[in-house]
């Protein structure tokens, strides 16, 4: 290694090379007065290069701009019902009961559905004629307010039989009784 | 006329009343091996006083409280490099560009600049170490136009004098590979 990179350096070395890297005349000389300054300015710092421009004073008022624009923001007291994120999570609850209500809703009991279904297909009359069949106290039944349909199904019940009997020539018979 | 030590100066430099007089004198023995420490890695010439210019404010700057760890000569060529190093990393960025086309570019700046008055076989040579991989160039620059010696190396890229000699040693294979195939094109 030590031989190989003496070959490589020496053939470096003979290149028969010419110049190189140059300097502006006096460049040295200019460049240590140039640099004196750092020493002979308080803080010295290098000038950025910057080729936009503001208005004059622009750095001078801007601060008093922006706080101007910024503190009233700050002072205002924001309710927390109508901060955002309050706002955001009564939404999801809200829409969230609905669907739990709707939710509810459509999966209630099959059964109990049917049963009610049934219920509303039956009529008064046919409930009284189906306890009065079955041998159920009228008078319980007159109670509980269905007196009036009673009346009404003891009616057509005579009428019935009145229509029975004109139709089998039994008027007179009728006329007596009355 | 005597030439005051480098501890000497930074003694002087931290005595308020020769901190002026202390940083002229650094200025003037520095100068030079600044700028061409800088102009080695950045190329043009415009770029090399940007990077000088840095270099000495960082010196101005912190010099108070430089401790003596090192030698002063090996602290100011750490400076040197890193503001050289830093202001092509910012170009680089800038220009949104690879290393290898900033080292294409740097080449072309090269060809073309005014301050450059070498001849074919010296801008071939430039070339091959433009191509090389950063420490390698670092390396080559430092100790072949430099004469630095690997200890001194170590202290102001803090690489081991191994590694040194290795990048070394791989620099001037490729450069050699890389001006005989110029020269036989």
């Amino acid at each position: 290694m030590e031989t190989e990179e003496n070959n490589s350096e020496l053939f470096i070395m003979n290149l028969k090379v010419i110049g190189g890297f140059a300097v502006p005349l006096n460049y040295f000389k200019i460049l240590e007065e140039r640099l004196q300054i750092i020493s002979e300015t308080p803080n010295f710092t290098i000038p950025e290069i910057n080729n936009f421009a503001v208005p004059n004073g622009y750095f001078d008022t801007l601060e008093a701009n922006i706080l101007m624009l910024v503190l009233p923001e700050e002072a205002q007291i924001i309710p927390l019902y109508k901060r955002g994120f309050v706002k955001n999570l009564l939404a999801v609850a809200a829409t969230l009961l609905l669907f739990s209500m709707l939710y509810l809703f459509m999966n209630r009991p099959a059964s109990h559905t049917g049963n009610m279904a049934g219920i509303h297909k039956l009529s008064t009359q046919e409930i009284i004629e189906h306890l009065s069949s079955e041998g159920y106290n009228l008078e319980l039944l007159c109670d509980a307010g269905w007196c009036n349909d009673l009346n009404k199904l003891n009616k057509k019940e005579n009428t019935d039989v009145e229509n029975y009997l004109l139709e089998h020539g039994e008027e007179d018979f009728l006329s007596d009784e009355l | 006329m005597v030439e005051i030590s480098d501890n000497d100066l930074v003694r002087q430099f931290k005595d308020p009343s020769n901190k002026q007089v202390a940083f002229k004198l650094i200025l003037q023995k520095y100068q030079r091996k600044v700028y061409w420490q800088a102009r080695r890695i950045v190329i043009t010439h415009a770029d090399a006083d940007d990077v000088v210019q840095n270099t000495f404010v960082k010196i101005w700057e912190k010099l108070g409280d430089f401790r003596a760890e090192s030698q002063l000569f090996t602290w100011i060529y750490r400076i040197a490099t890193n503001e050289a190093l830093a202001f092509l990393q910012k170009k680089k960025s800038d220009r949104n560009i690879s290393m290898e086309e900033m080292q294409e570019q740097l080449g072309e700046q090269l060809s073309a600049s005014t301050y450059f008055n070498g001849n074919k076989l010296e801008l071939t040579l430039q070339q091959a170490i433009l191509n090389l991989p950063e420490k390698q160039r670092l390396v080559f620059n430092m100790k072949y136009y430099e004469n630095l010696k690997y200890e001194e190396i170590e202290a102001i890229l803090g690489t081991s004098v191994g590694a040194l000699k290795a990048s070394y040693h791989h620099a001037t294979k490729k450069i050699e590979i890389f001006v005989k195939r110029s020269l036989n094109n």
